[in-house]
């Protein structure tokens, strides 16, 4: 108990769609500079989650402590990247112009350091030279890497992503998912990585966690032990990353098998 | 995608040297169509004496206030009723209940407020400018994307920030087009009341001319009217292109895949 | 499609409305000559439509209106399905049409009444050109929409073009049509009551008119209501009619999924 984030019996109903309990009860805990993957199969209420712990959304039961205080709003130092990057870009704005977007809510910079952080951001992404593009220019994986380096242009604590990758195609996402360890790596934020890609989840994480169909709860959750390089070729092969690998698929295969959940929804 | 309308500016230019034939012939009566060049004279007359431009000048005197209020109050109001559950609850039903209304049949009900002169013409053409305006804004408003407000919130954005650097920005698409749309309903009823309770304007001056018989002035004042009416749609699409030069259209070109 | 549920906070304040209308004008703070308090209206507006008044004068208007409706149909699908699919049909006629769009068609009843009198033609040819080009343009967009790969496939299995417009064009076209058709049936009542409004002997705009000249105010107030009525019912009626007729486009089930 303390960690740094807590879940503790989290529980999500839906009343205008009759009642639906899209989350059961979901519990884990997360320590600071870790990278969490959750995973679970789709309409499992992974991006449910992740905005009740962006503050987003307001569970119906339980409650979520971020160091110590309770989540009742986008807390301080949290920043979720979303799935659809082309509708949480701002059009009318310029590359450079979205990525310096979330530091404009505090005031604290200058608008000269506003700019310089947010070049420094693109950098990081290899998005540089890209400045004063627009994102209808850019294609979807180079999108992708603008709003990710906006929500590190804030410096947050924990970093959320919903599902990031999953617009983009097969190849792209590979890069992005190395971009993204490289960032973790020299900014050590602690990330909340939600995909329902299982080798995405394990080839990420420190930690994993796997929810059930809805409705749904922590089917299993263990660390990863592949080390801190990580390599698209050698690691997913490795043979931890296999007996991972089929860890989860076996965890949900069992919990769709035994659960008493509705089908698909309408 | 450009394309030859060669065929259609012949035909144009044909269609008015037969008007222009059959009037000079006597074939058409000249005092119901004048022939073309006798109309352009007279147009040109009327404008170097001053006719038509004052004429004009009158009828934007009440279109411009007009306008401005439907248009202050339409976005206001649009805002207001597209972000504010509460708000849209309590106005909708008497805006449905309104809007069925044609704009120009109130034309004789504000005559008996406020006479036949500037101020009713002005509420009448506020009026009917309103309604277009409120609706695009608040569509626009309530079509925007969850995602965008889920940015604006994730990071902590207030309500009034929100609403300034993410609502009205992404919305101006649907709130131009809705300026767009009313000028011409402006200038459509500004016109009408002018017909029906005129002193001046140019839809004052085209009816007198049709009722003392000066056919080519009334034809005259038409034209005028189209072409005042086209280049103002073409001044509300060009500053529109300029200013939302990022909405146009949505196709990527691939930089780095 | 999802219902809105019903908004009782706006049906309350339209109520409010009305009754604080009727307290006014009963307490003559407003005045009382221009102000008739909403019950008289109702009155007014029960006792015409029971004498029949009001059903006399709406025949006059809306069966101007409908001809001029049907003609500008007519003529507006016609060009619309002709230009849009026949590139030198368009090339030559849209120069002419575009010139002729900006002039507002009010502006035109000077010149109508010139050529052809103050009765029902006249009315008629305005209401026909103002119906024209919501119809047209919506027509001519809704053709042009129709994807280029589906024609192409109808002509390699050798259809005709008159076959290929019926088939293929008309049926995909068919929403913007009717959606051309819907705007224009509003323009066409509207266009009905100023012709009438301006000249004319008969008609619901000359029946408001002449209200308001012999000082019959409330059944003035009662002749505007009634517009807003119709209006309001032919609307629904002909979105009635549009659902009925393109069941298949409306036929999209919208899937909630939580995720």
């Amino acid at each position: 108990m303390g960690g740094f984030l807590e879940v503790q019996g989290l529980r999500k109903e839906f009343a205008e769609h009759g009642n639906l309990v899209a989350i059961e009860s979901i519990t884990f805990s997360v320590e600071q500079g870790d990278f969490v993957s959750i995973v679970g199969p789709s309409g499992c209420g992974k991006t449910t989650l992740m905005r009740c712990i962006g503050g987003l959304s307001r569970p119906s039961g339980g409650n979520i402590m971020l160091k110590g205080k309770e989540v009742t709003g986008p807390p301080e130092g949290v920043v979720m990247v979303f799935q659809d990057y082309s509708k949480s870009l701002l059009p009318w704005r310029s590359v450079l112009g979205n990525v310096t977007l979330g530091l404009e809510s505090t005031g604290e910079l200058s608008s000269q350091q506003r700019v310089d952080r947010a070049k420094q951001t693109l950098e990081a992404v290899s998005v540089s030279g890209f400045e004063s593009y627009y994102p209808r220019q850019l294609s979807g994986g180079m999108q992708q890497r603008v709003a990710i380096a906006r929500a590190l242009a804030f410096q947050p604590e924990v970093l959320l992503m919903d599902e990031p990758f999953a617009s983009v195609d097969a190849q792209t996402r590979g890069e992005l998912e190395d971009v993204v360890l490289q960032i973790w790596k020299k900014y050590a934020q602690t990330v909340l990585f939600v995909t329902h890609d299982i080798e995405e989840a394990i080839y990420l994480a420190t930690k994993v966690v796997v929810i059930g169909a809805r409705p749904s709860s922590v089917i299993d959750a263990f660390p990863v032990d592949l080390g801190p390089n990580r390599d698209q070729l050698t690691t997913r092969e490795h043979r931890h990353f296999l007996d991972l690998r089929q860890r989860v698929y076996r965890a949900i295969r069992k919990a769709k098998d035994t659960s008493l959940a509705p089908q698909s929804a309408q | 995608m450009r394309h030859s309308r060669l065929s259609g500016i012949v035909l144009v230019i044909v269609l008015l040297a037969i008007c222009e034939a059959l009037s000079r012939s006597g074939i058409v009566a000249k005092n119901y169509v004048p022939p073309v060049t006798v109309i352009l004279q007279r147009g040109f007359e009327l404008f170097a004496s001053g006719v038509l431009p004052t004429a004009f000048l009158d009828t934007f005197k009440r279109l411009a206030p007009g306008y401005v209020y439907a248009a202050l109050l339409g976005v206001g109001l649009g805002i207001l009723m597209g972000s504010i559950p509460r708000i849209y609850r309590l106005f909708n039903t008497l805006i449905e209940l309104l809007r069925p209304l044609p704009s120009a049949a109130i034309i004789p009900v504000i005559m008996l407020f406020l006479g036949l002169g500037d101020q009713m013409k002005i509420f009448v053409i506020a009026w009917a400018s309103f309604f277009p305006i409120l609706l695009s804004t608040m569509h626009g408003v309530r079509s925007i994307e969850a995602t965008l407000i889920d940015t604006a919130r994730t990071f902590r954005f207030g309500g009034a920030r929100t609403l300034l650097m993410f609502v009205i920005p992404a919305a101006s698409p649907q709130i131009a087009t809705g300026l767009r749309l009313s000028v011409s309903l402006a200038l459509i009823l500004g016109v009408t009341t002018e017909l029906v309770a005129g002193e001046n304007g140019i839809g004052f001056l085209i009816l007198q001319a049709q009722r003392s018989f000066r056919a080519a002035d009334m034809y005259a004042g038409v034209v005028t009217l189209g072409i005042v009416g086209y280049l103002l749609n073409w001044a509300f699409v060009t500053l529109e292109s300029q200013i939302l030069s990022w909405h146009r259209g949505m196709t990527i070109r691939e930089i780095v895949p | 499609m999802r219902r809105e549920p019903r908004h009782w906070s706006g049906v309350v304040l339209v109520i409010l409305l009305l009754v604080a209308w009727e307290a006014v004008a009963r307490l003559e703070l407003v005045r009382a000559l221009f102000f008739p308090p909403a019950t008289a209206i109702f009155a007014a507006l029960w006792s015409l439509t029971a004498s029949l008044d009001l059903v006399r004068e709406y025949a006059a208007t809306l069966w101007r209106a409908a001809a001029g409706f049907s003609l500008a149909a007519c003529l507006g699908i016609a060009t619309g399905v002709v230009m849009g699919f026949y590139r030198p049909a368009f090339s030559l006629l849209e120069p002419l049409i575009e010139m002729l769009r900006p002039i507002p068609t009010v502006a035109l009843i000077p010149v109508a009444i010139l050529l052809l009198g103050i009765d029902n033609a006249m009315k008629i040819f305005v209401i026909a050109w103002a119906c024209f080009f919501p119809v047209w343009i919506n027509t001519l967009e809704a053709v042009r929409a129709v994807d280029k790969e589906l024609m192409d496939t109808a002509r390699t299995f050798r259809f005709s073009d008159p076959a290929i417009l019926a088939k293929i064009v008309l049926p995909f076209a068919s929403p913007g049509i009717f959606t051309g058709l819907r705007i224009s049936v509003a323009f066409a009542l509207i266009l009905a009551v100023i012709s009438e409004m301006i000249a004319g002997e008969t008609g619901i705009g000359r029946f408001i008119i002449e209200s308001e000249m012999a000082f019959r105010i409330p059944q003035m107030y009662a002749g505007v209501f009634s517009l807003a009525i119709v209006g309001y019912g032919l609307n629904r009626i002909f979105l009635l009619a549009e659902q009925r007729i393109l069941r298949w486009h409306y036929a999209s089930a919208r899937a909630e999924i939580v995720s």
